[in-house]
């Protein structure tokens, strides 16, 4: 038992199975927005009706029937033919019609597509087939794949293996004339916008129609049928017109994801050969993590980039730049390296839950009431001691060696080497590093009346002790001889230790009333609040007091002093 | 390609010149000249002969009148015009001058 429906169609009334009529009435859809263009095409479209009218009643009569049942709407749309079909065969037989009506008409209903072209392909049709697209002569496309392949170093030929994966062949007929079919133009936008907005008027005025006119017993249904048909055109009209400028925006924000992961890359695999970072943050990973870690997290960040650039380009050219399996397996691989990402941090992340702290005293022979020399050394972090996994994994074993002697005793060699000189581009990493690795420094007046130099090293780990562990592993190079001191302004960790938020606060605690002489540069590691207000230019020489720092002498005095 | 294009444009006038010529034998309906023009494998759906009537009846070379049918509605039968007549007189000798021309050049190799 099945429900039909009551059509009428050039005055006559059929009845109909609902499946059957569902597919006429798509069927009589694309007919019309086909025949759309003219006062002769409407005619054209009473023909067909008249014609689909009259071969129902034959066929209802030849099988002695009163219902029109799927099969007979397929028997007559093999007669006629769909739309896919005048299309073919205005192009391949030619149809009859010159440039004026239908063959202008098919031209419109298939704008230019990206195929490979399997006619004149050298390699694979690819440069055929984008010259075809843009209206170019592929002999110089060739030539300047060819060229860009050697320069590139093979980086085009990549691409175009890529292009050749995602390009379909135009096997067809219909596809080679798509192939070379219209340009691709913003007034063919338009033209398509308003084809389909003369569909929605269509469903509108149908509509219109049916809730003026209750009563019928399918109304209900129908009415909802109409109404989904229309907002769904209302949505593809206005897709239409959306589309390009979203698919255009689409592929800005995939290049762009897509450039900056690969400078990244590049950037981070710079400071993974040499040591100017001091291992960060590559070190912050175990090392046995590392490239794990690296090929994940990059997957991660790269494949949505690259699915977001094919989806523009797939739908600027309305071609099938993916497979579905492309597709699965895009989507899977993302998925196993957001595992891998996720698994690698979250294990990471545990090394940082215990904090803990080593305290050294290093205590001065009492000096009496001297003055102070405070000096501050620069140099890159690398060259001493080689923090990270630099040395461990890409330094020659001299470089451990020399670690393990005394740190300041080789420090001199490199003072008067500014790193900065070596890293220019890498500024923002350079300051970065400042950051991480730059030590702290307070002086205090001493309560004992003793001078010393405490150094706290903050670390953190998994648990109390490999944070202690971590802490320990804190090199930094403090120098005294006599009365002038030598501080580093930075702190370095052994070969091959991880970062693990280290931290060196260095106390340096002097008797009251001892005068001090600071090298202007030490302000940088300086933590003594009360000194900022002064200026450091002018201030020659500085005393302890119970308050902190105070100006002893200005530039001024001595220089009064001085003829 | 080239090849195609100039496949589509030999049928192209083939075919506006083969439908007169079969509404030339008097009046005749639409699916019935879809009939022939199958037998001869030049169309093969009735959707692409119908936007090609219209156009020829639009220009003047066709007249049609609306038969009653047993079967369904209204039929339209078309007869050539006057017009459409002395144009098929044309386009008759048109194509005895086109066939001299093509036996002439393709055969020349083989008469020599």
């Amino acid at each position: 038992m099945n429900k039909t429906v009551n059509i009428n169609i050039s005055g006559l009334v059929f009845h109909i199975e609902e499946d059957a009529y569902d597919a006429l009435q798509k069927y009589m859809h694309e007919i019309k927005l086909y025949f759309s263009r003219s006062a002769e095409d409407t005619e054209v479209v009473t023909d067909i009706e008249n014609r689909i009218a009259e071969m129902f009643s034959e066929l209802l009569k030849e099988g002695s029937r009163e219902v029109i049942v799927l099969g007979d709407v397929e028997t007559i749309i093999a007669q006629i033919g769909r739309v896919s079909d005048f299309q073919e065969s205005a192009e391949d037989a030619g149809e009859g019609a010159p440039a004026d009506t239908a063959s202008e008409a098919a031209g419109a209903e298939a704008p230019r597509r990206l195929f490979r072209d399997p006619d004149d392909k050298k390699l694979g049709g690819v440069c055929a087939g984008i010259s075809h697209y843009f209206d170019w002569d592929p002999v110089w496309l060739r030539v300047i794949t060819a060229l860009l392949t050697i320069f590139t170093s093979g980086i085009v030929a990549v691409v175009y293996i890529i292009l050749w994966m995602v390009m379909p062949p135009a096997r067809t007929l219909a596809d080679k004339m798509a192939m070379k079919g219209q340009r691709f133009h913003l007034s063919n936008f338009r033209k398509s916008f308003d084809e389909e907005m003369s569909g929605v008027k269509a469903t509108f005025n149908q509509l219109k129609n049916d809730v003026s006119n209750p009563g019928n017993a399918t109304s209900f249904k129908k009415l909802m049928n109409e109404l989904i048909d229309l907002l769904v055109r209302l949505i593809r009209g206005i897709g239409k017109v959306l589309l390009p400028i979203i698919a255009v925006i689409l592929i800005a924000m995939g290049a762009i994801w897509l450039i900056s992961t690969v400078v990244s890359i590049v950037g981070l695999s710079g400071f993974y050969r040499s040591d100017l970072a001091g291992g960060f943050p590559l070190n912050i990973v175990e090392p046995q993590y590392q490239t794990g870690f690296i090929v994940s997290a990059i997957a991660v960040i790269a494949i949505p980039a690259i699915a977001l650039l094919l989806l523009g380009v797939r739908l600027l050219l309305k071609t099938n730049t993916m497979n579905t399996h492309i597709g699965l397996g895009m989507l899977a691989a993302w998925i196993i390296a957001l595992g891998f990402t996720v698994f690698y941090s979250t294990s990471t992340f545990t090394d940082f839950q215990q904090g803990a702290s080593v305290r050294q005293v290093i205590e001065f022979e009492p000096a009496g009431q001297t003055t102070w020399y405070l000096q501050l050394d620069e140099y890159p972090i690398a060259n001493h001691g080689a923090p990270g996994l630099s040395s461990e994994g890409f330094g020659s074993s001299g470089i451990s060696e020399r670690s393990s002697a005394p740190i300041h005793n080789f420090s001199y060699t490199h003072r008067f080497a500014p790193w900065r000189n070596y890293s220019r581009d890498l500024d923002d990493w350079a300051e970065l590093q400042e950051d991480i690795y730059e030590v702290d420094l307070r002086i205090e007046q001493s309560i004992t009346g003793n001078a010393a130099l405490v150094q706290v090293l903050n670390s953190r780990g998994e648990n109390f002790n490999t944070a202690v562990e971590n802490a320990e592993k804190i090199r930094y190079g403090f120098d005294r001889k006599d009365s002038v001191l030598h501080f580093n302004r930075y702190f370095t960790l052994t070969p091959g230790a991880l970062w693990r938020a280290q931290k060196v606060d260095l106390t340096l605690q002097l008797p009251a009333n001892s005068t001090l002489i600071i090298d202007k540069k030490l302000r940088r590691i300086l933590e003594n609040h009360e000194l900022y207000s002064y200026d450091f230019g002018k201030v020659s020489k500085w005393v302890v007091t119970s308050e902190g720092l105070k100006p002893f002498e200005t530039i001024d005095t001595a220089a009064a002093q001085l003829p | 390609m080239i090849v195609e294009n100039t496949q589509i444009q030999m049928r192209k006038g083939i075919l506006e010149y083969c439908i007169l010529s079969i509404i030339s034998r008097g009046e005749i309906y639409a699916s019935d000249i879809i009939g022939e023009l199958r037998d001869a494998r030049l169309l093969v759906v009735e959707g692409t002969l119908y936007p090609l009537l219209t156009r020829l009846k639009n220009n003047g070379l066709l007249n049609y009148n609306w038969v009653e049918s047993a079967s369904g509605p209204p039929r339209k039968y078309y007869s050539l015009s006057p017009t459409g007549s002395e144009v098929l007189k044309k386009l008759d000798a048109t194509w005895e001058e086109l066939t001299y021309a093509v036996s002439k050049t393709t055969k020349k190799d083989i008469e020599q």
